[in-house]
């Protein structure tokens, strides 16, 4: 009653559903019957009921079910970005309309939006969040040098490594190839803005050299073709368990995914054990 | 709208009231100083001579107030209601103004018909 009906109003009709059932529908009825009108009466109110007159926590929840569930379907039946699009017009919208409401003096209606999109911002992290959780538990081993890490568009696989020690680094020339899985026609791989780096069992990162092409899996290939191209990464001498991963950088669109706003650091994606 | 002189305007009547809206506002009229929420509830449901849901009472009350034809006030509760306050109501100018255009308009469109129908002929007229 308290979700559905202004405060003041719930508090009389509670008091109005309790006087009629105790001194007439009990005392006639029965408990069983008087608890099922009981129940039948508030779901009247419930059924009845304006939005206009419910609770932010309910308008919330709703808000969170109609709205976040069928995004949520549209995220794992189309990828990403979809939510993205919609989290930041959403956003862009609240933002931009809370103030107007506001200063028109409707400024219950504003706070009520306002806290809305605070509820959906952190609906979005806990999602997120909980997706990296997922990914951490579901961890894959990593793939070893010749052996192919695949996807539905295709393997990727370095085929072999050249090693050439200095004083203060080493330089890794990986040979790779990567590999189109389709029958027909051909696709672009979607590379652009995927970095590809090593890291070693310290965390630090190494980039690739600058001579190198810095999106060598931006690709388009036909239909089983296969690439073969070479990187380079300069590695500190003292640098151990060395292994080539993938990731997009940030403010790139695929960057922002779910996953990727959690609050825990993400998880390295597929990984190659170079060294 | 073409009117009768001295009659009501039917057509506004019409517009402004139902027949479980008549009866809320006729409940409060007969309760006078009594006219809470759960006794107009039993009113409307003697004399209706059927169940009605306390949520329709509640919402068709709020919708009355709203076109500002009556108009509430919180009172104290009772033990009975575990203290829980209970909300008076009586009718406003306006009100009484949409009963008597419904009574009106009621008497205006039966003028002339025997009551009860039996079966319909021009002898009824």
């Amino acid at each position: 009653m308290r979700a559905v009906l202004r405060p003041d109003d719930a508090e009389v009709e509670c008091g109005d559903l309790l006087e009629a059932y105790r001194d007439s529908i009990y005392p006639n009825r029965g408990r069983r019957r008087a608890n099922l009108w009981y129940v039948l009466q508030v779901a009247g109110y419930v059924a009845r009921s304006h939005p206009r007159n419910w609770s932010p926590q309910l308008t919330s929840t709703l808000f969170l079910l109609g709205f976040g569930l069928p995004v949520g379907t549209v995220v794992v039946a189309f990828g990403g970005g979809l939510i993205l699009l919609v989290t930041l017009l959403g956003s862009v919208a609240t933002l931009v309309s809370a103030p107007i409401l506001w200063l028109s003096g409707k400024r219950r209606r504003a706070r009520k939006i306002l806290e809305i999109l605070g509820a959906y911002v952190s609906f979005y992290i806990v999602v997120s969040t909980g997706v990296s959780l997922i990914q951490r538990l579901h961890h894959e081993n990593p793939a070893g040098v010749g052996q192919d890490v695949c996807a539905d568009a295709g393997c990727f696989a370095v085929d072999k490594v050249n090693k050439t020690a200095t004083d203060s680094e080493t330089i890794y020339t990986l040979l790779w190839h990567l590999s189109s899985r389709d029958k027909e026609g051909q696709r672009r791989f979607p590379g652009k803005g995927l970095e590809l780096y090593m890291f070693d069992e310290r965390g630090r990162k190494f980039r690739l050299s600058a001579a190198d092409n810095q999106d060598p899996l931006d690709v388009t290939l036909r239909a089983g073709e296969t690439v073969h191209q070479a990187i380079t990464f300069h590695v500190p001498a003292d640098a151990r368990d060395l292994f080539l991963t993938a990731r997009y950088r940030p403010f790139t669109f695929q960057s922002l995914l779910p996953g990727d706003l959690s609050l825990l650091p993400r998880p390295h994606a597929k990984m190659i054990r170079i060294q | 709208m073409t009117q009768v002189a001295g009659a009501y305007n039917i057509g506004a009547v019409a517009e402004t009231l139902g027949t479980f809206e008549q009866a809320i506002l006729l409940s409060i009229v007969r309760l006078r100083e009594g006219a809470y929420g759960r006794a107009i509830l039993r009113e409307v449901q003697e004399r209706l001579e059927r169940d009605v849901a306390a949520g329709a009472v509640h919402g068709t009350l709020e919708r009355l107030e709203g076109k500002g034809l009556i108009r509430s006030r919180l009172g104290l509760g009772t033990p009975i209601r575990d203290g829980r306050a209970k909300r008076f109501y009586r009718l406003e100018p306006a009100g009484v103004e949409a009963l008597n255009d419904a009574r009106a308009a009621f008497k205006n469109l039966w003028h002339g018909i025997r009551w009860p129908l039996k079966t319909y002929s021009c002898e009824t007229m």
